[in-house]
């Protein structure tokens, strides 16, 4: 589904008014990305759980520090998606930083069982 | 190794003279003790406490209790609610002064004392050195209502000191400034750029080494001013000399002209004055004799009477007769006249007759040679009163005297006589008049050319001097052009590791911005001194401070602040940094919180901040650190709690996973068992550190002793004796619900946990992490 979404996105990154649709896009596309892994580790009800839960529970099953780039990468995007009264558009270097952050962390590791 | 060392390296390596070298090392050695360079042997200190009464936004006394050991801890509460009082506290009772106050107007300074304080304010710092178990105590007092006039000891154990010299910190309170609050942030980069410079080559630890130069330097200057003086000194001369028709100052002008003139010629020119080349001839002309006009009277007079006597004249026959009657009176008595054969009796009578003949004769030849005699004596006393023209004389008084010297070939007593008489006035007055006039020349010559003696004389002395230090001066040259460059090579050397992380820092927190910064170097000399930042922007070189944000300004400063902070050589292993988000774009908060976290891995690091965003950038990037919040109520009575901290946060996520009904058990089970176990590890993991410490250990080393545990009970045990003991110990010892929290995250972690009540177990861990943190 990843392979859907990020072109989308792409496309809408250098469009000026767009910024927050393609923050929206990118967190979409990371939690695609999840919703995958927990299939490919076989636990597919874990996607019911709600993010922050889900995000947790991949320190147990992938590389903790992966782990943790991407919980921090969820949540930038989920403030940047939200129109706080106070706070501004994210600007398009931060959208194509957010981009190549989670290119890089993709695809998820799967840590072998101990 | 030490920066002498350094020197004398770089000295062996220059191929410089011998002497060059040696000039260098003294300068260096005259300046001083070598100080600490590179930290080695620091023994670096912590905050334990900051405790604050009476001072500004504080009331009644209230403290802020920190873990002394690295790591990040952020203290926040709303304006004004008295953190920056602790911040500002701290700074001032460690320094003695506050950045942020030092340049307000004393309106401002004022009003530092909190009005609802009953006692003296007063602030204490309670510091830990790494590897002293005992803590020291910093106190500020003012007992007086001028912010300036505080008293502060130290307290070290029994000893008690005043003033701060016991800590040992010395500049690097000022070189490695542990404080940093959001005004001095703003004047790092818009201050003067000698002051940037200056504090950044500070904290390289090369004073020393800038103090050569300037000595090197300043007896530099001193011998070429003294050197220039002299050369202007010398064109002046050379002006003044020129205008003078002096041979003597021609002399001194070929001598001043030489490269190097000759020092001795010259002394002597200016001292002895006698005569010397064409000035002989004047001098001569002033004492020219002329003929003494009274002898030359006499010489005419003997002349004119031997003209005027009648000359005495007798014949050459009149002679002969006499010599003929002479031996003809040797006849007398011969019958003949032996001459004519006359029969003539020569008788008595004719030889008396003849006699009387003789004598006739004899007296007027003898009155004639007389007169004779005297005629040539005259003629030869004249001839004696005429000398030949001396040498050099002036064209119209040697026409004279030649007129004069005709004399000599006159052997008549008449006209020499009129000779004489003729030109012997007019020759002494033409020489009278001659002398008179070569004496006023050379007293016109000596008037002129006194002063100028007595200048030269004294130029001569400086010049000798400046002549004997020309060699030094030249060595000098040579070492100073040498230091600098070395001194600059060394710069740039020490510097590139700072630059680097300052590069690094920016790197993390520019985040979108497209400001780049490149290598960071100090240049220029003496009051030109500057930073020069490489700082481009998308990509293109520019005077890019101009064109960036006031919170692009802020971060920049921040990347050039925290490797001072992080330097080798500082004695401080923590740093207070008061509002650094302020002005800050929410996106660099998260590279901030990174740069915090890694300068947190190596030093203690306590923010004082306002804003929520740096609290949840280190929340939701996972960094651990530890959250105080201060509040302020009425009367300024201010309370510190912690609202947070690793074990809390860990704790928070364990139930978060816990409440997910949606979850596999299995799964739910091993991560609330990681999270838990990371919370009961960051509970252990404190209390060892506060343990080792205090028995002397040194942050290093309880870094690397937990790092060799292999097991939470390790670190649990570690914890519960501060050292290592037996298994069975620990399993006797320890609290049932310590041990069961333990087990609890060991089985889950390894998969084995058999369901059941997650939440419970969360509960158990938070206790056992609460009797760990609080009993042990």
């Amino acid at each position: 589904m990843t392979g859907d979404l990020l072109p989308v996105a792409v496309g809408l990154l250098n469009k000026p008014g767009q910024t927050r649709t393609v923050a929206f896009l990118l967190r979409l596309a990371l939690e695609h990305e999840v919703d995958a892994f927990w299939l490919r580790a076989a636990l597919p009800t874990l996607p019911r759980a709600p993010m922050r839960t889900q995000l947790l529970c991949l320190t147990a099953y992938t590389a903790p520090s992966t782990a943790a780039r991407l919980h921090s990468l969820w949540s930038q995007l989920s403030q940047a998606c939200h129109y706080h009264s106070y706070e501004l558009s994210p600007t398009v270097h931060e959208l194509h930083h957010w981009h190549h952050e989670l290119l890089s962390l993709l695809p998820l590791p799967l840590k072998p069982p101990p | 190794m030490s920066l002498r060392d350094v020197l004398v390296e770089r000295l062996d390596g220059a191929g410089l003279d011998a002497d060059v070298a040696a000039l260098i090392l003294a300068a260096f050695d005259a300046r001083g003790e070598e100080g600490g360079r590179h930290g080695d042997g620091v023994a670096r200190a912590y905050l334990g406490s900051i405790t604050v009464a009476g001072f500004r936004g504080i009331g009644r006394e209230a403290t802020v209790s920190l873990r002394p050991e690295p790591g990040l801890t952020l203290v926040v509460g709303r304006n004004g609610s008295g953190k920056s009082s602790f911040a500002e506290g701290a700074e001032i009772a460690l320094t003695g002064t506050n950045a942020r106050w030092r340049d307000l107007p004393a309106v401002w300074r004022g009003g530092w004392r909190n009005l609802h304080a009953e006692g003296a304010p007063a602030v204490t710092v309670e510091l830990r050195f790494d590897g002293r178990p005992e803590p020291v105590r910093v106190r500020r007092t003012w007992p007086g209502t001028s912010v300036d006039g505080s008293v502060v000891e130290v307290v070290d154990g029994e000893e008690i000191s005043a003033g701060l010299d016991g800590l040992g910190w010395g500049e690097d309170l000022t070189v490695c400034r542990p404080f940093l609050s959001y005004s001095e942030l703003g004047k790092i980069l818009t201050g003067k750029p000698k002051d940037m410079h200056d504090a950044i080559a500070g904290i390289l630890g090369l004073e020393r080494l800038a103090a050569t130069e300037a000595a090197l330097d300043g007896d530099r200057k001193a011998l070429e001013a003294t050197a220039k003086e002299s050369a202007r000194d010398r064109t002046a001369l050379l002006a003044d000399l020129a205008d003078l028709a002096d041979p003597r100052a021609e002399r001194a002008l070929d001598l001043l002209r030489a490269r190097k003139p000759d020092v001795a010629a010259l002394a002597e020119l200016a001292t002895a004055g006698g005569p010397t080349g064409d000035l002989a001839p004047l001098r001569r002309l002033a004492v020219l004799t002329p003929p003494d006009l009274a002898a030359v009277a006499a010489a005419v007079r003997e002349l004119r009477a031997v003209a005027a006597a009648p000359p005495p004249s007798i014949g050459a026959d009149e002679v002969r007769l006499a010599d003929l009657l002479e031996r003809a009176l040797a006849h007398q008595g011969a019958d003949r006249c032996p001459v004519c054969r006359a029969e003539t009796h020569l008788d008595e009578a004719w030889a008396h007759e003849t006699r009387a003949e003789l004598a006739a004769l004899r007296a007027r030849t003898a009155e004639t040679i007389a007169h004779r005699n005297r005629v040539a004596e005259a003629v030869a006393a004249a001839h004696a009163l005429i000398a030949q023209p001396p040498a050099d004389l002036p064209p119209d008084l040697l026409a004279v005297w030649k007129e004069w010297a005709a004399g000599l070939s006159l052997g008549k007593a008449g006209p020499l006589a009129d000779h004489l008489d003729a030109h012997a006035a007019p020759l002494v007055r033409a020489c009278v008049g001659a002398a008179e006039t070569a004496e006023a020349q050379l007293t016109a010559l000596d008037d002129r050319w006194r002063p100028l003696a007595l200048r030269l004389a004294a130029w001569t002395a400086r010049e000798h001097a400046v002549q004997e230090s020309a060699p030094l001066l030249a060595r000098l040259k040579a070492a100073r052009a040498w230091l600098t460059k070395a001194a600059n090579t060394l710069r740039t050397e020490e510097l590139r590791p700072m630059a680097e992380t300052a590069s690094a820092i920016w790197e993390r927190l520019r985040q979108e911005s497209n400001v780049s910064l490149g290598p960071v170097t100090l240049a220029g000399t003496g009051t030109m001194k500057r930073v020069e930042l490489d700082v481009t922007v998308d990509g293109s070189e520019t005077s890019a401070l101009g064109v960036m944000s006031q919170g692009e300004l802020h971060s920049l400063a921040l990347a050039l602040f925290l490797p001072r902070v992080m330097a080798a050589r500082t004695p401080f292993g923590f740093v207070l940094i008061d509002d650094p988000v302020q002005s800050m774009d929410p996106a660099k908060v998260d590279g901030l919180a990174m740069v915090l976290d890694s300068v947190a891995r190596h030093r203690q690091v306590v923010v004082f901040t306002h804003d929520t965003r740096l609290r949840d950038a280190v929340a939701r990037l996972r960094l651990p650190a530890t959250v105080l919040e201060v509040t302020r109520g009425e009367r300024s009575a201010v309370t510190v709690r912690p609202v947070e901290d690793e074990v809390a946060r860990a704790l928070a996520d364990a139930r978060a996973v816990a409440a997910s009904v949606d979850l596999p058990q299995q799964t739910a089970a091993t991560v609330v068992a990681g999270l838990c176990r990371t919370a009961l590890e960051a509970a252990c993991v404190q209390v060892v550190r506060r343990k080792l410490l205090e028995r002397g250990w040194a942050h290093s080393a309880v870094d690397a002793r937990v790092r060799a545990s292999r097991s939470l009970t390790e670190i649990a045990s570690l914890a519960l004796f501060g050292e290592n003991r037996p298994r069975e110990d620990f399993n006797a010892e320890v609290p049932t619900e310590v041990k069961a929290a333990i087990a609890f995250c060991n089985r889950g972690v390894h998969g084995t946990h058999s369901g059941g009540d997650l939440l419970g177990a969360i509960t158990l861990v938070a206790r056992a992490a609460r009797t760990v943190r609080r009993d042990w």
